[in-house]
């Protein structure tokens, strides 16, 4: 780090980063079609749900496997006190529900804690997991309650000030609105006595014992913490999808998240932003029709490979085969290999690049000796 | 802060099939640097570990200044005024020096999230027995949502806690002799700048009673002559009861009012240096009678 | 209120067959992941997705050698010829996985190489769910019928295959751990791996041989599945997975005896065991309960007894 002090315009810009990041993020309506609103919409859920397992995995260290848990919670808080095929009528606001589908998911992170508390590593992830797919198996078999595969429908949207947020802009907005909440509160709650502790209990967590924090309260601090994000993230779907069923919560999502904030960087909030626009946002926007209508320039490309594709499969009958049309590549790609490529990621992550495509700098300092060559951004965040 | 006195009756520590300690019993009254010494194995480190919670001895009681503490949670223990240092220094790496000292601050700093289990009963860690957590757990949930909110919004209350918690840790960095380096990762400090940030950080959570576990190894005769002086002002400055673990003879025999001598988790002798180094059961174990009386290292 | 006790014989001993069949299964997967932890300290994610590439590939030879079309003695021949080819496939995957994802991450924090492991996992299954286009494959019917009757059980040929080759692999694998060269070094470095190293043996060749003996139980485990079970697809290998994880936690990680033992134990539970639970007033547990049990035992052993129920309680920790 050079010891001259920066000049002060970029001081001043490193201090006002964020607003003028969210301003710049609030003019994307403006200049997007709908689809791609749409997209945002739900690279902002998961944002929202990175940060939230941010908290558990990357400040204090706990690899949950079964964070979809808490985002089924939040869901079908909101969807079994609203929707009408659900046998519970309860006629409340959707504003109402909204702290109740928070609190109710982190007593879920609290339930799901409380026994997992003396596990460490692989264990504690193993264990996540078998919890996450507890509760898929329990929302679908008990259909009395959730309806099972039939799934709750005609959730409603909310209203401000007697304006519903309907349209897909509405929806960018609340979303970013969510975002920028938790990423303030996540921010704050890292650079606090808490955040500490955390970190203590992630570098060692014996030391930190006996350094004074009370690992068992901070430990379930992180996972009600994380469990309350992930809830308000489920609410935020069912209003938004209208439309909720236990396939809906299924370990892929646990993996998308884990990927983002992985992939994107542990611990980092730019990262999650990153990870979530790569990992959900590359996917989505591949399977537009504006892409596919691009992509079918590439019919050239297609016939040229079919040709390659002919002469080996002349020397071996039936061992490959053609290649479809050039315009539904993307939609072929973003559907079935999205996890195949999910997967590889996670691994060239862990083994070239650690800390993730934006890390956060400690995680970077922490992996440092496992890369080669420093990252470019170096962020506070 | 007064310094504490230690009593330790009988104190037994079994793993399977291996003693690591048997009746061990002692007294170190308040404001002594009392040493602890004795060939590897012979359950120094394993003491240490039953005095500060880190393992549950399987007989025999802990008493500090009259309360009694074998079995309590380590936090909790902390909490009563014991701190330790680790013989293969175990500090947050990939946290800065400050940040070290301030995690060791963690329990006083006045944020509003109150720790729920300091209670004085033994807390057990078995599976049914954590149950009991939930009897204290209302006045956990409020701690804690108290100390999220506190974080969260940042009232000047919390402001001045943190600006006071750090101030603090400044002290305590200029007072080992680590003034200006609070930014460095820990990893990155020199061997003996560990050391000493291992005792700030263990200062930082105010001891009546501070463990140091091999204070001096690995250093020269240089270093280890400071670290001495600096154990002595530790003692003064800081009122605390002082226990080390030390093989280095010279600092052992220079610096303790008083020796207990362990062998195989057994006491075989206790008493003022120039005792402890005419003990022929002492020299015995040893096996190192030039050593003992040259002031030299003891035989490993 | 009252007990209707299902008191045939007969049911209860087809359920004890049924229990041995699948701990058979489970044991088999279940001592590739209790070797791996015994060296690595490590749950191999990624074991499962090692299990299904050799059914896979057993199904991929035998449908090669003719599927249904085999008939008479030919199908003994095709059957080895199938497992072997499944021994060859997970055995590769499992080193090129260990050499790729994992090696690089001996050194790593903890977490890296359980998220590489899990990456892994992830990959390899959605590999072959996408090349099979999420279909289920169906392995050749051609296992001859029949069963024999020994007391009161009746085994079917079928099962006795499959818990007769089980029996077989597991006292191979013991008896190379136990007696031969190659044994002593798994066990020494899974004991200590740096002491193991100053002794002369050889760590990293050392920590190949277990994930390919591993590798090579699962393999067979995989081809004996598909001949068992007939259907097969890429998510096969998840559930199972996770369930021999249980097996040889059960049976205290670390331990080949235990894997064994877990195995059975966890079979027997969940068939016999369920049909126990089923007879309380009330309880009427359908299939998909199966995974719920496994599920909370594991969950349950994890927290209440992690060093397994064979294994002493370790009470130094406070």
């Amino acid at each position: 780090m050079p010891d001259t002090p920066a000049p002060a315009w970029a001081r001043t810009a490193l201090r006002i980063r964020w607003p003028l990041f969210v301003a710049l993020v609030c003019l994307l309506p403006f200049a997007l079609s709908d689809v791609w609103v749409q997209m945002l919409v739900f690279v902002g859920l998961f944002i929202v749900l990175g940060l939230g397992l941010n908290v558990v995995v990357g400040f204090a260290g706990l690899l949950d496997l079964g964070y979809v848990a808490f985002f089924a919670a939040g869901a079908y808080t909101m969807g079994l006190l609203t929707s009408p095929g659900s046998p519970i009528d309860s006629g409340l606001n959707f504003w109402l529900i909204l702290p109740l589908g928070v609190l109710i998911a982190s007593g879920v992170g609290l339930l799901l804690g409380l026994p997992v508390l003396p596990l460490r590593g692989d264990y504690l992830a193993i264990v996540t997991l078998g919890f996450g797919e507890i509760i898929r198996l329990f929302l679908i078999n008990r259909d009395d309650l959730t309806r099972g595969s039939q799934g709750l429908s005609a959730i409603p949207r909310p209203e401000l000030f007697g304006y519903r947020i309907d349209s897909f802009t509405a929806w960018f907005y609340f979303v970013i609105a969510a975002a920028v909440l938790v990423g303030f509160c996540t921010a704050r709650l890292r650079d606090s006595r808490i955040g500490r502790a955390w970190e203590a209990i992630r570098e060692d967590e014996d030391v930190a014992a006996a350094m004074g924090v009370n690992t068992t309260k901070y430990k379930l601090l992180a996972f009600a913490t994380g469990a309350a994000i992930g809830g308000l993230g489920g609410v935020i779907y069912a209003s938004f999808i209208g439309f909720i069923s236990p396939a809906a919560f299924s370990l892929q999502v646990s993996i998308d998240v884990l990927a983002i904030v992985i992939i994107g960087g542990m611990g980092s909030t730019p990262g999650v932003i990153l990870g979530s626009l790569i990992l959900i946002g590359i996917p989505r926007i591949l399977q537009f029709r504006e892409t596919g209508d691009f992509l079918a320039r590439l019919e050239w490309l297609r016939d040229g490979l079919n040709g390659l594709i002919g002469a080996v499969d002349a020397a071996a009958p039936g061992s490959i085969g053609r290649l479809p049309p050039a315009e539904t590549w993307g939609a072929q790609l973003a559907d079935d290999t999205r996890f195949i490529i999910f997967g590889a990621l996670l691994v060239m992550v862990m083994v070239l690049r650690p800390s993730g495509l934006w890390p956060s700098t400690r995680r970077r300092l922490e992996f440092a000796h496992e890369e080669s060559a420093p990252p470019a951004p170096v962020t506070a965040a | 802060m007064t310094p504490a006195e230690l009593v330790v009756d009988g104190l037994g520590m079994q793993f399977e099939g291996l003693t690591a300690l048997a009746d061990v019993t002692l007294r170190v009254p308040a404001g002594e640097i009392h040493g602890l010494i004795g060939p590897n194995g012979a359950g120094k480190t394993t003491f240490f570990n039953c005095l500060t919670g880190f393992y549950r001895p399987t007989s025999g009681a802990i008493y500090l200044t009259g309360q009694r503490i074998d079995g309590l949670p380590p936090h909790v223990i902390t909490g009563l005024g014991v701190a330790r240092t680790f013989q293969n220094i175990r500090l947050f790496a990939n946290m800065t020096v400050l940040e070290n000292v301030l995690v060791g601050e963690h329990q006083h700093i006045a944020v509003g999230g109150t720790d729920i289990l300091s209670t004085r009963r033994p807390v057990y860690p078995t599976a049914i027995e954590r149950l009991l957590i939930l009897r204290g757990f209302p006045r956990a949930a409020v701690n804690g949502v108290i100390e999220i909110a506190g974080a969260i919004v940042r009232p000047p209350r919390v402001r001045a806690a943190e600006a006071a918690a750090v101030a603090r840790a400044r002290d305590l960095l200029a007072a080992v002799g680590l003034r200006g380096r609070e930014n460095d990762l820990a990893r990155n400090l020199p061997y003996g700048d560990q050391r000493r940030l291992e005792i700030a950080r263990a200062l930082a959570t105010r001891p009546s009673l501070l463990l140091l576990d091999e204070p001096t190894a690995g250093m020269n005769p240089q270093e280890a002559g400071a670290m001495v002086s600096l154990i002595r002002r530790i003692r003064d400055e800081f009122a605390t009861t002082v226990i080390l673990i030390e093989h280095q003879m010279r600092v052992v025999m220079g610096v303790c009012e008083n020796i207990t001598v362990l062998d195989y988790g057994r006491k075989i002798a206790e008493g003022p240096p120039a005792a402890i180094q005419r003990n022929p059961t002492v020299i015995e174990a040893y096996l190192g009678t030039r050593a003992i009386q040259g002031g030299g290292h003891a035989a490993p | 209120m009252s007990l209707a006790l299902t008191l045939s014989v007969s049911f209860w001993s087809d359920q004890f067959v049924n229990g041995l069949t699948t701990g058979s299964l489970y044991a088999l997967i279940a001592l590739g992941y209790t070797m791996v932890y015994g060296v690595l300290k490590m749950i191999n994610f990624a074991h499962g997705e090692v299990f299904m590439l050799g059914s896979f590939a057993g199904y991929g030879a035998l449908v090669a050698m003719g599927g249904n079309d085999l008939s008479g003695p030919v199908i003994a021949l095709a059957i080895l010829g199938a497992i072997i080819v499944a021994m060859a496939a997970s055995v590769s995957a499992s080193v090129v996985i260990e050499r790729l994802a994992y090696r690089p991450l001996r050194n790593a924090p903890r977490l890296a190489p359980l998220i590489s492991a899990i990456g892994v996992s992830i990959f390899l299954q959605y590999l072959v769910l996408e090349q099979t286009s999420a279909r289920a494959k169906f392995y050749p019917d051609i296992f001859p019928r029949g069963s024999v009757a020994a007391g009161p059980f009746e085994i079917t040929y079928i099962q006795l295959f499959l818990i007769a080759s089980s029996v077989a692999m597991m006292a191979v694998l013991y008896a190379i751990i136990q007696r031969t060269r190659l044994g002593r070094a798994i066990r020494a470095v899974a004991e200590n791996p740096t002491n193991a190293s100053l002794m002369g043996v050889d760590v990293n060749r050392t920590i190949v041989f277990v994930f390919i003996l591993g590798a090579a139980m699962a393999g067979v485990a995989g081809v004996l599945y598909g001949l068992f079970f007939q259907t097969i697809r890429g998510s096969m290998g998840f559930i199972p997975g996770i369930k021999a994880f249980t097996a040889a936690v059960l049976g205290g990680i670390g331990s080949i005896p235990g894997a064994m033992a877990g195995g059975y134990a966890l079979g027997l539970a969940e068939t016999v065991g369920r049909e126990l639970l089923n007879e309380l007033p009330g309880i009427n547990l359908g299939n998909q309960w199966r995974d719920v049990i496994a599920f909370t035992l594991l969950v349950a052993i994890l927290i209440f007894r992690p060093t397994g129920i064979f294994a002493q309680r370790s009470t130094t920790r406070a």
